[in-house]
């Protein structure tokens, strides 16, 4: 959005639209360049300069003058991508080798025993058997099918503990996803032995469901750890 | 963040969370404004350089003690809003506490009036 010329002219204003274009896309450029500041970090940048351009034009300043003035105020890029890559360095860090143990378990329970003689990719492709039964309301038959929502989980993982575990408040957030999916697949074994159905699970049921498991104490353990630190700082 | 002005480079880091946090105590704000408000606030005497605040505000939301938001100002352009939460206000006590604890201190050893924690 920082990069539109529609944005650009919004925050420039009429006044100074004309003669400031080049500068702002220059200042932008040297921006981009610097590798750590994200899109959403170089418009919150822009937006100041423009609140900071503002001000000055209020005390009387001309739009060329303000534009120097609020560039300076803000510091030269390079400072700024040191600073911001301070920041960006601490943020990954959630726990590899059990997150990866999670993935390797979920692959491996696809090719084990999983119900009576099937294995779980078997187990996997049958959703549409179980549709007909689910859409007349059978309880279990929907749980089934709403499996696949785990398995999406699982599989979208790898993305979600890159991007969403950069600050606590994402970091809790996944933490309930997990919980909440890890649950969701103990449940259906917990259904199927209260139907009288259990016997017919295998390791391969269990190992993808420990997967899931495993998925959530990585998360809990890294938030464990965040919370635990911030506490220390604090103390 | 320290710029200058009267207040020496680490005690202006060390103020600027509990600065931040009372800030975002009274009401979301954003960056502009923000170091607007320590300037007033301060007499001048507390000047944060404005590209420098922003890595300490992002530090401070991936740790959970405030959130963002993008809105539009009513200028019509976006801006990013700032607001504190629940386990940054626990933190502002803390540091509130810890902050009256040093004045307190001082203003025994210089004779002047302390403060109620």
């Amino acid at each position: 959005m920082a990069d539109s010329p529609q944005h650009s002219g919004q925050i420039m204003g009429h006044q100074t639209r004309g003669c400031m274009n080049p500068a702002l896309t220059r200042w932008r450029q040297e921006l981009a360049a610097q590798a750590g500041l994200t899109a959403e970090i170089r418009r919150e940048l822009e937006a100041h300069l423009h609140d900071c351009m503002a001000g000055f034009q209020r005390l009387g300043l001309s739009a060329e003058e303000s534009f120097q003035l609020a560039c300076q105020r803000i510091g030269q890029p390079q400072q700024l991508r040191a600073e911001f890559n301070k920041v960006m360095n601490q943020s990954s860090h959630w726990n590899p080798p059990l997150t990866v143990a999670a993935w390797a378990v979920f692959m491996v329970s696809f090719f084990l025993p999983s119900y009576t003689t099937m294995s779980g990719w078997q187990c996997a492709i049958l959703q549409h058997t179980f549709w007909p039964a689910a859409s007349q309301g059978d309880f279990l038959s929907i749980h089934y099918e709403l499996l696949l929502l785990a398995n999406l989980v699982m599989l979208a993982s790898p993305l979600l503990l890159t991007q969403f575990s950069r600050n606590v408040r994402q970091l809790q957030w996944l933490h309930h996803l997990t919980l909440a999916t890890a649950v969701f697949v103990w449940a259906f074994a917990l259904e199927l032995l209260i139907r009288g159905n259990a016997a017919g699970l295998r390791i391969g049921y269990f190992a993808w469901s420990f997967s899931f498991t495993l998925l959530y104490v990585s998360v809990r353990s890294q938030l464990s750890h965040w919370q635990s630190q911030i506490a220390c700082k604090h103390a | 963040m320290y710029s200058g002005g009267m207040l020496g480079k680490d005690m202006v880091a060390a103020s600027a969370k509990p600065l931040l946090l009372s800030i975002l105590a009274e009401g979301e704000s954003y960056g502009y404004e923000i170091i607007q408000k320590v300037r007033e606030l301060s007499g001048g005497q507390i000047e944060w350089s404005d590209g420098m605040l922003y890595p300490v505000l992002h530090r401070m939301e991936r740790d959970g003690l405030i959130a963002s938001e993008w809105k539009e100002a009513d200028t019509g352009r976006q801006r990013k809003y700032y607001f504190i939460s629940a386990g940054g206000h626990q933190i502002l006590q803390q540091e509130r506490r810890q902050w009256l604890t040093v004045h307190n201190t001082l203003a025994k050893l210089w004779a002047i009036k302390p403060v109620a924690a």
